[in-house]
């Protein structure tokens, strides 16, 4: 059943992200990549292999429709990796007790903080590689910084429309 | 063999980031030429720089030949410049210079001894035999007649000059067809006669004579003289001209030796009518 649900997850979130998001680019810098959603609430109890592979998947899908060409697929890699540290540093929780963690019903001060790093991660990967270039390095950092609050206030708002409820 | 193993799978899930990403690397490389054309420039850097001195250091080597050929470039761009060709346009007619053929040369003479106040004159050149000079060749200066060329040895030349009474050229009003031959009768080395012009010629004192196109020693239109006086002759149909001559003999420096190159053609041609 579970599996189902990520199943049905991934192929929400791809659809949205490429028919809808995609669409929007507000002034330039804002590109809200909400599609890390799914990677950001994989169960804990996840094989971090399956994690990893999960997480290119869903990466080189949105770099299949975008026509990007692999981009999407390191970055989110690179965020599938980091997910467990920042969960960490989050939770500040070890051993069974991180184990344990079910990210849904996380209190929403550590969700927030949590995807917010997550998010920002993903998407200062993603935007130094799309441009390949450190010299303009501010112009990417202030890129990030905007897109990811714009991408952390719709991934919530997807948040509290559905999984939340669902508990 | 097992600790290795061992290390190999507690890093199995860095190990597969690393795969994944480097897939994912592969991918961007290949799908985008900015990103490719990036990794080339960085990797050829080197190599680039170390062909770029080696190219630098050639070009010195070689400096001497690429000026030499410039040098030869420039030479060939500037006969092209049209300010280093003579224009064969007349103004009025185009002249194509295949309908003219050469028929006098000059050279360049110095005269190194001269007379002018005795009964019978002479002139010697410092060209001779050496130079090219025959016999018969005849000699002008830049205001006009001189004389003809006598005797030739191999450096010098000796000239009968106008001023000489065995020296008689073939004289014409300029602007007539009326001729005759010019003569020098001892008098004065400023003056010569013209004879045999018909009475009803229109004549002006300062009227110019030149040579006549029939004349073998010299080129048509060289300056003789003009016209002083004139006055009937003892026949009564011609007159006896005074002219006062273009070339002052007393200071004569530079003259121009002038050889036919068709006097032979000519002579030819008048003997063949001569002789039945």
């Amino acid at each position: 059943m579970t599996n189902v649900r990520l199943a049905i997850s991934f192929f929400l979130l791809v659809l949205l992200q490429v028919l809808v998001l995609n669409n929007i680019l507000f002034t330039g810098y804002l590109n809200p990549y909400v599609y890390v959603l799914f990677v950001l609430f994989l169960p804990l109890n996840t094989r971090r292999s399956s994690t990893l592979l999960l997480a290119f998947a869903l990466g080189a899908c949105i770099d299949i429709f975008e026509n990007s060409g692999g981009i999407h697929a390191a970055a989110t890699v690179c965020l599938a990796f980091a997910r467990r540290a920042f969960l960490k540093i989050t939770t500040q929780k070890r051993g069974v007790d991180f184990e344990g963690i079910i990210i849904n019903r996380l209190p929403l001060r550590l969700l927030i903080l949590y995807g917010f790093m997550g998010i920002f991660t993903h998407h200062l990967v993603l935007f130094l590689i799309e441009s390949f270039n450190l010299r303009d390095i501010g112009s990417i950092m202030l890129q990030t910084l905007v897109s990811s609050l714009f991408t952390t206030l719709i991934a919530l708002g997807i948040h509290f429309s559905t999984f939340r409820k669902k508990d | 063999m097992r600790k290795l193993l061992a290390i190999l799978y507690s890093g199995r899930i860095f190990l597969l980031f690393v795969v994944l990403e480097l897939m994912a690397f592969v991918w961007i490389s290949n799908s985008r030429s900015f990103q490719r054309s990036k990794v080339l420039n960085s990797s050829n850097q080197i190599s680039g720089r170390i062909l770029n001195q080696s190219n630098e250091i050639r070009s010195y080597l070689h400096l001497k030949e690429e000026n030499l050929r410039l040098a030869k470039e420039n030479a060939r761009l500037l006969q092209l410049d049209t300010n280093f060709q003579l224009s064969l346009d007349s103004g009025t007619v185009a002249v194509n210079d295949s309908q003219f053929e050469v028929r006098y040369h000059t050279l360049q003479g110095q005269v190194i001894n001269s007379s002018y106040l005795k009964t019978r004159n002479f002139m010697t050149l410092n060209r001779g035999v050496q130079h090219g000079i025959e016999p018969g060749m005849g000699v002008i200066a830049s205001q006009g007649v001189v004389g003809r060329v006598e005797h030739v040895s191999q450096h010098f030349c000796t000239v009968t000059p106008l001023i000489n009474p065995s020296f008689s050229a073939s004289g014409r009003l300029k602007g007539s067809r009326f001729f005759g031959p010019v003569k020098w009768q001892n008098a004065d080395y400023r003056f010569a006669h013209l004879t045999d012009i018909p009475r009803y010629a229109q004549l002006q004192k300062g009227d110019t004579v030149v040579t006549d196109a029939g004349s073998l020693l010299f080129p048509p239109g060289i300056h003789i003289g003009y016209v002083e006086s004139y006055e009937l002759q003892e026949d009564q149909n011609f007159f006896e001209v005074k002219l006062r001559l273009a070339t002052d003999f007393s200071s004569l420096g530079h003259v121009y030796l002038v050889s036919d190159k068709m006097k032979m053609e000519l002579q030819l041609l008048d003997s063949l009518q001569a002789t039945p």
